[in-house]
């Protein structure tokens, strides 16, 4: 025994856990075949937090396969409840190295010990584990079979023949088990697989008081009418548990069949008939921990369409996390919601405000008190207010409103600065003679400068230029304000020409940044590709560089592609990453090389950018760049590369992330390459 | 499966699958904070405001901003003002400050009574109701008179700090707070109340990102930590950093209370538990090793 195997085994018997906690942690540097026995003491001690650090150090505990069947053989220890537990925890860090262990121990253990192996081949997906675990449903012993059936629910991670074997499985034990626990882990599992259960299958189940709630679970999405009628009489069910989950199933549901409005109608008939489930669907519309519910039952009140539930809908605008679905709602109630949302939005907190005066265009367009009461907000002193009000103008305001838009171009609050130089330019692309009337008396170097230069870009981008714009505009270049001088850039690349050209030539050498890359971008809008060429050759900055080719992809690809191309290996990451995006988004043949070529560059975030604009092409090519991927020194690479994998059409994708997946030593990429195995075997659209 | 039937249409940017991957990993990085699948559209709503002040077409730039701009270090705390939720009201929890007001407190005085000196830090204290309401229940406890008695509040957001530096509060954040309590603490300001000056001078804020070294160790050492409802956002290699940070921070037997809904489960086997009354709380071993080594 060597000094440190001695001082280990020593400190792992002291009376202070805190004493063997720390011994436990240097197990995995002893030599074998002591460190493996060190291990399983510690699996076995009386502390969770020894034994809970023995488990997080038993995948570096070597030689792996040793480990795993000394562990695996722990599973049998009847009376030692925490060491079980423990060796079931080990084994699933292990991963997929643990399986073969588990279906050994599958094979000789009691029902208990049974249950712990099929929990391993759960906590570590894999085909050969699922099919372990489809053979088990046969077990004599029923919380075995369970455990089995919810195992299966994970088969997914191990791929989509995992997930094929898995249904098959799941869905003949529905059919053949007798015992409801088993039933009911059959559903749960098929909805974890999310694999559809025909309705007409579910519903003798839905009068089963155990398997009741199971099955309006599993129901979630169908668009069978009879099953969409099912779950709204289930949202008046009184049993709060439920009604809650028949709510979120038929708002599934109602995702499934939006745009379907047939169908939509069966649902919103049934609501209308039942003032119990309407009751329901408004108390989890406002309950602000559940959002799941609140969104489902947020789309569901929008197929009943009552006004009075509106300020509830106009209240989730405001919550991230169900704002889309309250939007969607709002939209169902069209023009009916506009006075309720007026009257919520006026004594509603300002981002509140904001966001009912953000949906009012898209509610009402036709009609003129939405109009009014966005105009009205301008005057509020929330730029959590103003800046909606504008973006909300931006799309009905009138020429009535340019002056007032205007007053707000130079705002101290960046949102609505922003938000009202957007909503002056769109306007004044629709009314260009009103809105240069407005500003007509504006000085190029006055207080309206900005607002004025805005209003010329705007009508020259919409075709409606006039003679003095170009001498309007080189005169606000020259104003004291960074925000009026790149306005005037903008808007003479709108205007074009040599005269134009020349102007903008002059702010290359602009002492503010956001002004000298507005300049670089409008020489590529006005097609100055020598220019930027010569520009690119020499820059030094990488961020002006990586402006210089973009605009010179604008100005001319096959250039921009000619000055990227050899810059996609850069040691500085910034310029290497422009370079990436600009070749990346050619459609030059070319581009494949070149991003194969930028896969091999020191920093990892170029990698990924090359990786994704690969990901893009479809090529076998990039396949191959992916496939190298996932076998990246740096796990996040691994990891960005299993995602973009996930998504990949070929029947090969598969075999390299299940390959993959049995030797990744990583925790964190393993997890990704299970969901991006998941999501090919439920057939995600390609992104 | 994520869905994203209702994302914002029309003319505004969407967030494309890759660059929803790519920022995701970089707020991961560079914050801590983890968005996952079905945080896509959140995510999208958040910063599309970002874009359009900076004036960019496509997401993409706006990572290529972040990552590399000359102002990325600018935008990184815009970013982290939209991407960080501030939602907080005084005796919050309050289940868990009865245990800490009378369990906790009383074995912290116990055990510093010869140095009298008790640290608390307030990790991820919004805008500053939580680390007034530790200051308040340590005034009112009586235990530490005469004591060095400071508490910290640190938090990710430059205005919240400046919030909470402010001391001055709207009704919000007295939803949960006994009308004798804020008779006692506050002092109207018309429509708002200011926190009282006993309570304001052993309060100290500043901003911070806690995966950050070298601003953490400006704490000290800590007697206690409150960090509720902050873990449950952070990406598990970025939890692991954290509650590192906390236990080379806190003295041996110092405290570390977390929100409701968090624990150290698969984080840490370097804290004990500590079953109080009303609450269980993590306790760092009185016997615990050096700093560095959990």
């Amino acid at each position: 025994m060597t000094e440190r195997v001695a001082s280990v085994t020593a400190r792992l018997g002291d009376e202070d856990p805190e004493v063997r906690r720390r011994a436990t942690q240097e197990i995995s540097s002893l030599p074998a075949p002591e460190s493996c026995d060190l291990l399983l003491r510690a699996l076995g001690d009386a502390d969770w937090r020894v034994r809970k650090e023995a488990a997080a150090v038993a995948p570096r505990v070597e030689p792996r396969t040793a480990v795993v069947f000394a562990v695996a053989r722990a599973l049998g220890e009847r009376d030692a409840i925490g060491l079980r537990n423990a060796a079931v925890e080990a084994l699933v860090l292990i991963g997929p190295d643990a399986v073969p262990g588990a279906i050994d121990a599958l094979s000789r253990l009691d029902g208990d010990g049974r249950k712990l192996a099929v929990e391993v081949l759960a906590g570590a997906p894999t085909l050969a584990g699922m099919r372990a675990l489809a053979r088990t449903l046969g077990d004599a012993d029923p919380n075995v079979v369970s455990a089995a059936a919810e195992g299966l629910g994970r088969a997914h991670l191990a791929g989509e023949e995992a997930r094929d074997l898995a249904r098959g499985a799941l869905v003949g034990l529905l059919a053949v088990a007798v015992a409801p626990a088993a039933k009911l882990a059959a559903l749960e599992a098929l909805r974890g697989l999310e694999v559809e259960v025909p309705f007409a299958e579910l519903e003798p189940m839905l009068h089963d008081p155990l398997l009741r709630r199971p099955a309006i679970a599993a129901a979630g999405g169908t668009r069978v009418p009879r099953g969409l009628r099912a779950l709204a009489e289930a949202a008046a069910d009184p049993l709060a548990s439920v009604a809650r989950d028949a709510v979120v199933s038929l708002g599934r549901s109602i995702e499934e069949a939006w745009g379907e409005d047939e169908l939509l109608d069966v649902a919103a008939k049934t609501l209308r008939a039942l003032p119990a489930a309407r009751a329901r669907l408004r108390a989890l519309a406002q309950d602000r921990e559940d959002q799941t519910a609140r969104g489902a039952a947020i789309l569901a009140l929008g197929l009943v369409r009552d006004p009075d539930d509106v300020p509830l809908v106009a209240d989730a605008l405001a919550d991230d996390a169900v704002a889309d679905r309250a939007e969607a709602t709002l939209r169902l109630f069209g023009e009916e919601a506009v006075q309720p949302l007026l009257v919520a939005g006026r004594s509603a907190a300002p981002p509140l405000r904001g966001a009912t005066l953000s949906m009012l265009p898209q509610l009402g367009p036709s009609t003129t008190s939405p109009l009014e009461a966005v105009r009205e907000a301008l005057g509020d002193v929330s730029p959590d207010v103003v800046a909606p009000a504008l973006k909300s103008l931006a799309i009905v305001g009138t020429a009535e409103d340019i002056l007032p838009v205007a007053r707000h171009v130079g705002a101290a609050d960046a949102r609505v600065a922003s938000a009202s130089q957007a909503a002056l330019a769109a306007i004044a692309a629709r009314h260009p003679t009103e809105a240069r009337s407005a500003l007509a008396a504006a000085d190029p170097r006055g207080d309206e400068a900005l607002a004025a230069s805005l209003v010329r870009g705007a009508a020259a981008a919409s075709g409606a230029p006039r003679p003095d714009d170009a001498a309007f505009l080189a005169s606000a270049l020259t104003h004291r304000e960074a925000a009026v001088r790149r306005v005037a850039i903008e808007a003479l690349a709108h205007l074009g020409g040599e005269e134009a050209a020349q102007a903008v030539g002059f702010s290359l050498a602009d002492e503010e940044d956001v002004v000298a890359h507005a300049a670089i971008r409008a020489l590529g809008a006005l097609g100055r590709a020598d220019q930027l060429a010569a520009m690119a050759a020499t820059a030094r900055d990488p961020v002006r560089l990586g402006v210089v080719l973009r605009a010179l992809r604008d100005a001319d690809p096959l250039r921009a592609f000619a000055a990227a191309r050899p810059l996609v290996r850069d040691r500085i990451a910034a310029v290497a990453a422009a370079a990436v995006e600009v070749v990346g988004s050619t459609e030059i043949a070319a581009r494949v090389e070149a991003l194969l070529d930028a896969t091999e560059h020191e920093d990892q975030e170029v990698v990924k950018l090359a990786l994704g604009r690969l990901a893009e092409t479809r090529e076998v090519r990039a396949m191959v760049a992916m496939t190298r991927a996932v076998e990246h020194r740096s796990e996040n690479v691994r990891r960005f590369a299993a995602e973009l994998l996930g998504h990949a059409s070929g029947p090969e994708v598969e075999t390299i992330l299940r390959g993959r997946l049995d030797r990744e030593p990583s925790a964190a990429v393993r997890q990704a390459i299970m969901e991006a195995l998941a999501a090919r075997s439920q057939g995600e659209p390609p992104s | 499966m994520t869905r994203r039937l209702f994302g914002a249409g029309g003319l505004e940017p969407q967030l494309r699958a890759d660059e929803y991957r790519l920022l995701r990993d970089l707020l991961s990085e560079r914050l801590g904070l983890w968005f996952g699948p079905e945080s896509r559209s959140s995510l999208e709503r958040r910063l599309r405001e970002r874009l359009a002040v900076r004036g960019l077409t496509s997401f993409a730039d706006y990572y290529q901003l972040l990552r590399f701009g000359s102002s990325a270090a600018e935008e990184w705390e815009e970013a982290a003002e939209l991407l960080t939720t501030h939602e907080t009201y005084f005796f919050r929890e309050d289940y868990q400050l009865r245990a800490f007001r009378d369990e906790i407190l009383p074995m912290l005085a116990q055990r510093g009574r010869a140095r009298k000196r008790l640290h608390v830090w307030s990790a991820g204290c919004s805008t500053g109701e939580e680390a007034y309401t530790i200051a308040m229940l340590l005034l009112d406890s009586g235990l530490f008179e005469g004591w060095d008695v400071r508490v910290y509040g640190s938090d990710l957001s430059k205005r919240c700090v400046a919030a909470a530096r402010r001391g001055v509060y709207g009704p919000t954040s007295f939803r949960a707070i006994p009308d004798e309590l804020k008779r006692r603490w506050f002092v109207p300001q018309g429509e708002l109340s200011s926190v009282a000056p006993e309570a304001r001078a052993l309060c100290h804020f500043g901003q911070m990102n806690l995966l950050d070294d070298e601003r953490t160790h400006l704490v000290g050492r800590c007697d206690a930590i409150f960090c509720r409802n902050v873990l449950l956002y952070l990406d598990p290699q970025a939890r692991k950093r954290v509650i590192e940070t906390f236990y080379e921070r806190l003295v041996p037997g110092g405290v570390l209370l977390l929100g409701h809904a968090e624990s150290l489960l698969n984080v840490s086997t370097a804290f004990e538990l500590l079953h109080l009354e009303e609450d269980l709380v993590y306790q760092k071993p009185l016997t615990a090793g050096p700093p560095g080594k959990t």
